[in-house]
């Protein structure tokens, strides 16, 4: 018995190396990364020294080199918290929802709409109150844009992979349309997007000042209270432990009489609604308009921040501040070392898949798994 | 010893997780026998049968064939010495049909052409010489269990096999289907083939073997003759211990009527009626068991009853209420449990804790639900209780249940059924897969569940438990009853024939 006992604390403690795996899989894509630097003929530490404090030279600041850099890491890691979560809380679900970055585009575009259509007299309160109903358009507008996919999936047994990514093009290309449109002879129009005119005073919110002319929006600090949310959702909720049981073992959870096509849609719901605040940030903290452009595929990065943060929230923030901070260190490689840029984003990029590999392998894993259920 | 034909000298296996397998057990297998390796879940027989087989290495020990000594790194080694084995689980390819799969690695071929008919002729008179019948052009996937295993046996018989390993045979097979084997096997023993059976069934090692070898815990108990021993003995050799062959069956006072099913129509996963018209009631304070072979319908039956899946046909009810078709939420909130019979594919979630575990199909209702709000202290100690109190060998609460054993994993389910003081309790397979201990265990809880005033729903194809346990009891075949009585109204040997398709009235008439 005491044998037996051993052995099942072994495997118990290998199991908590998840944490030993993925720092490793970290140390793996930065060798990776390294040799591709080496090969490419820059010194590998030299460049990574640059990515994450930055060059003295030149002058440029790496990822946390400064206050200008940090503000701009953290203004990156705050969307990509925000999309992590959604894509994590549908992934736990077991859907493989990839339409975080349509569900963003229609949460962005509602907070818009409620900012722009809304005119309240400037006080702190009608500030915060306006801002606040912004926000709660973004919900409900992004919740019901995942509704659909999800309820597709239950009713009718329509793939989510399918219909989602379709549902992105839709959102996109329908909001786009409907500003290009409705605004047209105060649409503007640059490179980066068609622009909506700007939203009312009372509906936006001014970044906090740092030194060095910096500034944190509010992204930042938002990110990490809907983070907690998520964290007490799904752990010490009654809607969390069905949705991951449902994600889990399906069969187990309708057994448990859960409702396993509620539990989806639900976590569907969920997703969308945090995909709505990601949109927006970028509308209310930052542009204070909507552009039809304003995501870099934030809604897809999502999917490889919820890999690596192993779909759990906490790990999801942590995850979102490490590619937030690849990506912005990366972009420094360029002026400090006269690297081409297609360089740099396939360091980057190595990185990145390196890192998410083993979350990934294991969902591949349990997929297969999953089809073998005995019968 | 010239008769000798495989000798294995002290093999100890450990594997690479610390578990020591085997600890020096001595295995002598003679020439034209057929010798029965009989022990409990655990105890070995199926590690050294692979070591045999060359399927595993042993970590010391030798090996002898024929007095030369070996040394096997796969399976095809060991082949070329002529061992096979046939394992529980068939490694055919169900798309093709059992020539092809009886050719499968080593086809012959004329310049890049498969040539089957050689294969076939050569075939058809292995099939006349041993009696064993199986239509060649038939693709796997519709052939039934016993013909199958058929297929593993000719597959090995054709790569020139002097001893068959067979694992497990009959744990798969109808009562007719085991006889038909076992003649199979006495005719491949006049042939001058050494068989070992791989069991855990006490009668059947001994109305067939010649010798019997027992294990326990790694070690060998003994090899015994088997005309010189009865199964009490062969029992205790393999449990140490002396087993309670007859649980003790009280006679319970039974109570008002809880469960009635009437015409109950449930189609399968094929689309295809599963279970075809059953009535029964299930009363307080008994045990009704339904024996049968798997897949006769007996998944359906349950799942239907529990809500899971819709019933077509006919009614079901709880209490004097009708609860057909209702959601899996109501019929457990109106006290229905059900121990179900895939304990990791239903049963358990194992990526989730014990705690969380214990707590599945209650998580949603007081205590452990306050509003949305999970209470995560409330569900701790409801679980190291049942830990405490159906001894479950963990390290805490906390653990994922992936990391406990079967025995304990099935514990766990149990205990939780239980502990929500069910009216009626539905136990499918409740003991499939356990050892001596963990088994008793469950018998007991059902048992207790009984003598408390509840109804029990036995659904087991382990006849002997639903035999043991019920009070009364049908067999079911093809998604009917084939019969249904007290079980002391039925010999064995009727109730393996309604097992195999025979109805009741049918029975009786034969035999008077």
């Amino acid at each position: 018995m005491r044998l037996s006992q051993a052995i099942h604390k072994l495997r118990y403690l290998a199991s908590l190396s998840r944490i030993a795996q993925s720092l490793l899989a970290i140390v793996m894509g930065f060798l990776a990364g390294g040799i591709m630097l080496w090969a490419s003929g820059y010194n590998p530490l030299k460049s990574y020294e640059i990515m994450f404090i930055g060059d003295s030279e030149s002058g440029v600041q790496g990822a946390f080199g400064g206050y200008l850099a940090l503000s701009n890491t953290l203004r990156e890691a705050a969307f990509l918290t925000l999309t992590g979560l959604a894509v994590a809380v549908s992934f736990l679900a077991g859907m493989f929802n990839i339409g975080v970055e349509g569900a963003m585009y229609i949460g962005a575009f509602a907070a818009f709409l409620v900012g722009y259509f809304i005119s309240l007299p400037l006080n702190p309160f009608t500030n915060l109150f306006h801002v606040c109903l912004a926000l709660l358009g973004s919900i409900v507008a992004g919740a019901f844009w995942s509704y659909i996919p999800a309820v597709m999936k239950v009713k009718r047994g329509a793939h989510e992979v399918v219909t989602t990514i379709m549902l992105n093009y839709v959102a996109i290309l329908t909001t786009k349309m409907i500003v290009l449109r409705a605004f047209l002879p105060k649409t503007g129009i640059v490179p980066g997007g068609i622009l909506t005119p700007p939203i009312s005073l009372s509906a936006r919110v001014a970044p906090i000042p740092l030194p060095s002319r910096a500034e944190l929006t509010l992204g930042f600090p938002l990110a990490i209270v809907v983070t907690l949310i998520t964290y007490f959702l799904l752990k010490a909720t009654t809607l969390g432990y069905e949705i991951r049981a449902v994600g889990l073992n399906p069969r187990a959870a309708e057994y448990g009489g859960v409702n396993v096509g509620k539990a989806l849609i639900y976590s569907m719901v969920l997703s969308g609604a945090i995909s709505g605040i990601a949109g927006a940030c970028d509308v209310l903290f930052v542009e204070y308009r909507f552009n039809s452009l304003f995501s870099p595929g934030y809604g897809f990065d999502g999917i490889a921040v919820a890999l690596i943060g192993r779909l759990d929230p906490i790990g999801t923030a942590l995850a979102a501040l490490f590619i937030a901070a690849i990506h912005m260190g990366a972009r420094s490689l360029q002026p400090a070392l006269g690297m081409p840029k297609e360089l740099a984003m396939a360091i980057e990029g190595l990185i990145i898949i390196f890192t998410a590999l083993p979350e990934a392998l294991n969902m591949l894993i349990s997929k297969f798994k999953g089809v073998k259920v005995r019968k | 010893m010239r008769d000798v034909i495989v000798l294995m000298k002290d093999i100890h296996k450990v594997y690479p997780d610390g578990v020591y397998a085997l600890r020096g057990v001595d295995f002598e297998l003679r020439n034209g026998e057929i010798h029965g390796l009989l022990g409990e879940n655990g105890a070995g027989k199926t590690t050294l049968m692979r070591i045999l087989y060359g399927q595993i290495k042993p970590t010391s020990g030798e090996i002898f064939i024929k007095g030369n000594k070996v040394r096997f790194n796969r399976p095809r080694d060991a082949i070329k010495y002529g061992i096979g084995m046939v394992f529980q689980h068939f490694a055919l390819v169900h798309a093709f049909n059992a020539l092809e799969n009886i050719a499968l690695g080593m086809e012959p071929s004329k310049g890049g052409l498969l040539n089957l008919k050689e294969v076939e002729d050569r075939v058809r008179e292995l099939m006349e010489r041993t009696g064993l019948k199986v239509d060649l052009k038939v693709p796997i996937s519709r052939l039934s269990v016993g013909m199958r295993q058929r297929v593993e046996i000719l597959k090995l018989l054709y790569r020139k096999v002097d001893v068959l390993i067979l694992d497990e045979p009959t744990s798969v097979l109808s009562p007719i289907e085991v006889k038909e084997l076992f003649r199979t096997l006495s005719k491949l023993r006049e042939k001058g083939k050494t068989i070992v059976l791989v069991t855990h069934k006490l009668r059947e090692a001994l109305s067939i073997c010649d010798r019997i070898t027992v294990l326990r815990r790694g070690k060998k108990v003994a090899t015994v003759k088997a005309r010189e021993v009865g199964p009490e003995d062969l029992a205790k050799m393999m449990v140490g211990r002396e087993v309670l062959f007859r649980v003790g069956k009280l006679k319970g006072r039974t109570g008002k009527e809880v469960l009635k099913v009437s015409n109950l129509w449930v189609k399968g996963d094929l689309g295809t009626y599963a279970v075809k018209g059953l009535s029964f009631t299930v009363r307080g304070g008994e045990i009704f068991g339904i024996a049968g072979v798997e897949g006769n319908g007996q998944s359906e039956l349950v799942e239907a009853l529990f809500g899971l899946r819709k019933v077509e046909r006919g009614s079901i009810t709880f209490k004097g209420e009708d609860i057909t078709n209702l959601s899996v939420k109501e019929i457990r909130d109106r006290g229905i449990s059900l121990i179900p019979e895939d304990r990791l594919g239903r049963g358990l979630i194992a990526d989730f804790t014990l705690t969380e575990n214990a707590i599945l199909g209650m998580h949603y209702k007081p205590p452990f639900s306050k509003g949305f709000r999970l209470n995560l202290e409330e569900s701790k100690s409801f679980a190291r209780d049942l830990i405490r109190k159906y001894e479950i060998t963990a390290l805490s609460e906390d653990v994922p249940v992936k990391f406990l054993s079967g025995g304990n994993q099935q514990r766990l389910i149990v205990a939780r059924e239980l502990s929500r003081g069910p009216t009626l309790l539905i136990a499918f397979q409740p003991t499939m897969g356990l050892d001596v201990s963990a088994t008793e265990f469950v018998r007991n809880g059902l048992l207790r569940m009984k003598s408390e005033g509840r109804a029990v729903l036995l659904i087991s194809s382990d006849l002997e438990e639903v035999v043991q346990l019920s009070d009364r009891m049908a067999v079911m075949y093809e998604g009917k009853f084939m019969g249904l009585g007290r079980p002391e109204e039925f010999s064995t040997e009727e109730i393996g024939l309604m097992m195999g398709g025979l109805e009741l009235h049918e029975v009786k008439s034969g035999n008077s």
